[in-house]
């Protein structure tokens, strides 16, 4: 096959290895410390069943926030692959 | 080097089915030593539940070698069809579908592992809650087990994909491979560390276990959303590059 590429299709080709890079391991982060937070609240839960709501909703509250980076990793990748020209 | 001539086809197809399965195995090796271990310390302690806790384990450990179970049924794939010659993008796509599934099955085997781990202790120490709680680790490890099918659904959209020969699509196949498995990793270790803590108190408190199982889902559904972003973005790649 033919290696030479034109400038835009070498910069195509960068956007789409980093806009994979850039999702794969964003989620490394949010995905155990979700699980994590899970995994505590589901303890605590199950000591106090009385305090189940309030646990659900600091645990959900703390896994908006953690899922945040995983969001912006989202962002950037889709701006890599459509807006990257 | 031709990325496309029949022997380098022929070179890829052992080195994808390699990865897929060497990497594939890894996961699920490390999670069943784990389960097993835990097993072996609740049958140490509580000798008189030890046919509670062998069962137990046995369920759990089946379970979490069904993600090895893909990564070698893909691998046979990848080994018997070395792809179309001439088609230097194709053969890339099999690497990517190798990886994905390698490196995705990882994380759901070890997540797997550890909640048939703490199923197996914590029936050791309740034997007569043995029912609700291979329920919870059975429930928390189908959840834990998605982002391993995540892997194996692009896994398989790669090898079957029909695809015109390029620079950029290569590099697209071999990203979304790499973006899947990389992925799936912390989304099965999350899940089954929460599927774990469940199935540890639900035998220790049964009165609570609805609002337990009732969290687990919860908290298991929005730490898949990770996966999930890796899933559309892995599929951005595949079909709209």
């Amino acid at each position: 096959m033919d290696i030479a590429m034109t400038g835009a299709e070498v910069i195509k080709t960068a956007a789409v290895i980093s806009a994979g890079f850039c999702m794969g391991f964003s989620c490394l982060g949010p995905g155990i410390g979700e699980g994590y937070a899970c995994g505590k609240a589901v303890e605590a839960i199950a000591k106090e069943p009385s305090q189940a709501g309030s646990i659900t909703r600091t645990m959900l509250v703390g896994q908006a926030v953690t899922e945040s980076p995983a969001i912006y990793a989202l962002v950037i990748s889709l701006l890599l692959l459509f807006v990257v020209k | 080097m031709n990325l496309a001539s029949e022997t380098s086809l022929l070179l890829f197809s052992y080195v994808n089915a390699a990865i897929a399965v060497g990497l594939g195995s890894l996961g699920a090796a490390l999670g069943i030593g784990i389960a097993t271990a835990r097993g072996v310390h609740a049958i140490k302690r509580q000798p008189e539940a030890s046919g509670v806790v062998t069962r137990t384990l046995l369920i759990g450990i089946a379970v979490s070698e069904s993600p090895a179970i893909f990564a070698l049924v893909v691998g046979i794939i990848l080994l018997f069809n070395p792809g179309e010659a001439g088609n230097a993008t194709h053969t890339i796509a099999l690497l990517g579908a190798g990886m994905s599934i390698g490196i995705g099955t990882i994380g759901s085997a070890l997540g797997e592992g550890y909640t048939a781990g703490h199923a197996c202790e914590s029936v050791g120490r309740q034997p007569g809650n043995e029912a609700i709680t291979i329920r919870t680790m059975l429930l928390g490890q189908a959840v834990a087990e998605s982002p391993a099918i995540f892997s194996l659904v692009i896994a398989m959209l790669l090898i079957f994909v029909n695809i015109s020969e390029s620079v950029v699509h290569m590099a697209a196949m071999l990203s979304a491979g790499l973006c899947m498995g990389i992925g799936a990793v912390p989304a099965g270790l999350g899940e089954g560390f929460a599927a774990g803590m469940a199935a540890k108190n639900v035998a220790r408190y049964p009165k609570a276990q609805g609002p337990i199982t009732r969290t687990m889902l919860v908290g298991q559904a929005v730490t898949e959303s990770t996966a999930i972003y890796c899933f559309v973005v892995a599929m951005c790649l595949i079909y709209l590059t």
